[in-house]
């Protein structure tokens, strides 16, 4: 069959939250991933998503509530889920002075699931010398010869953390079609933590945006398309009774003029907001950058600044 | 022969039907033709495979595309089907505008009907 069918969840989480010390680095966390999907992990630096991918290998230990990762508990069963699922962390481990083919023999020894062609076929495509050391490759090669050995472990999920920080333009775009394929039969799903908005808009199917531990945005990305709108609108508008409105992600006046941000029912909103015969309404698109800048400034209530690059 | 520009905010499944119809309607596609698989499609665009299977699908109801298990999808051509599809959706801009301006400026859809049809009939005499 062609095509991609998602059903089964392989990530779940209930409630989730961990707390350093006083500091409370996720929050009542719930959230899911999809078989044949590519999540997007958005949020700033320090919003709990690191934490999250952490908890969910058994790694950090939950405060409260619970995750599940194929089925299996995180944190009795960290051991086994990290044996199928794919980790690549921000900072990549490798040891220097082994040269890539003794390497790739080394890692994969350790794993049943071990495809040792398919980790052969990458680094060729990718151009990655096996007979030198990996203290001699760029730090571009050593990235991508990361991802080679875990993506040759045939991991049912594979969970990234800024995947793409030390590559170019170019290696980017050859992982990604890899991601791309890999996911293509509907039975293995990514989890992709990352800054890069475009990356996410462009391979993503679904995005998570977490703000200071929280989820503050998650769906499929094109439903947020569809939904995520800008309102502009010229009139006098009851500013504290539509920001009651459940739907309302920012709300921000100048004068006579509001901007108006909301995640659901565009038609609706527009009928409401006409219901107060301003003198026009005019409704934005709004693309990834807009719905994280909107879903972020909304919680922590910084109203200016963000507006500007809105605009 | 096509391309999708993930910033723009429209979202790329519909970047894609869009390019698709505009294929078939220009002839660059015809009856029959055989489109890339799912999965080739989205590694030749590196974007997601979920995504190109929705813009498929979407075709596919509009009788545009036809496909089966094994045997890949398909160009389905239909001028009348495709004629009347095509010509929706060139109006519907202009529909969803002229919505946009009556909501704002008070009007029921019955009072919008209303002008509509007196304005064709004065249009007609």
């Amino acid at each position: 069959m062609d095509e991609p069918s998602a059903s089964k969840t392989v990530v779940e989480a209930a409630n989730l939250t961990k707390y350093f010390g006083t500091v409370c680095a996720v929050d009542h966390v719930n959230w899911d991933v999809d078989d044949g999907t590519i999540v997007g992990l958005l949020g700033p630096n320090g919003a709990g998503k690191t934490t999250l991918l952490k908890i969910l290998l058994g790694i950090a230990h939950p405060t409260s509530g619970a995750a599940t990762v194929l089925g299996l508990d995180a944190e009795r069963f960290s051991v086994l889920i990290r044996e199928a699922v794919g980790f690549v962390p921000e900072d990549k481990l490798l040891y220097d002075r082994m040269r890539v083919d003794a390497f790739l023999r080394f890692y994969g020894a350790f794993f049943s699931s071990w495809d040792a062609r398919f980790a052969e076929d990458l680094l060729a495509r990718w151009s990655i010398p096996s007979f030198k050391t990996i203290g001699q490759l760029s730090k571009g090669m050593r990235a991508k010869l990361m991802l080679a050995v875990v993506l040759a472990r045939q991991p049912h999920l594979l969970l990234m953390d800024e995947p793409t920080l030390d590559l170019d333009p170019a290696s980017v775009d050859e992982i990604f079609s890899v991601f791309v394929q890999w996911v293509s039969d509907g039975k293995r799903a990514i989890v992709l933590a990352t800054h890069r908005l475009d990356e996410v808009e462009r391979i993503c199917d679904h995005v998570t945006i977490m703000d200071r531990g929280g989820i503050v945005a998650h769906g499929d990305l094109d439903d947020m398309r569809a939904n995520w709108k800008t309102f502009k609108v010229v009139g006098d508008l009851p500013h504290d009774e539509i920001r009651q409105w459940k739907e309302i992600r920012r709300i921000d006046a100048k004068g006579k003029a509001t901007s108006i941000v909301s995640d659901a029912d565009p038609l609706k909103m527009t009928r409401r907001l006409a219901a107060f015969s301003p003198t026009t309404v005019e409704v934005l698109d709004m693309n990834l950058r807009n719905i994280y800048l909107a879903a972020i400034g909304y919680k922590r209530g910084r109203l200016d600044g963000v507006l500007e690059s809105m605009v | 022969m096509f391309h999708v520009r993930p910033e723009s905010g429209e979202p790329i499944y519909r970047q894609l039907t869009r390019q698709i119809k505009h294929a078939i309607t220009t002839g660059a596609l015809k009856s029959g033709d055989k489109l890339p698989t799912v999965r080739q499609l989205a590694v030749d665009l590196v974007i997601n495979p979920n995504t190109v299977a929705r813009a498929y699908r979407e075709l596919e109801h509009m009788g545009l595309l036809e496909s089966g298990p094994r045997r890949g999808t398909f160009v389905k051509f239909s001028p009348p089907g495709m004629l009347l599809e095509e010509r929706r959706r060139r109006l519907q801009p202009h529909i969803d505008g002229l919505i946009a301006e009556a909501t704002v400026l008070g009007f029921t859809v019955d009072e919008l009907v209303a002008l509509l049809r007196k304005a064709a009939r004065s249009k007609e005499k």
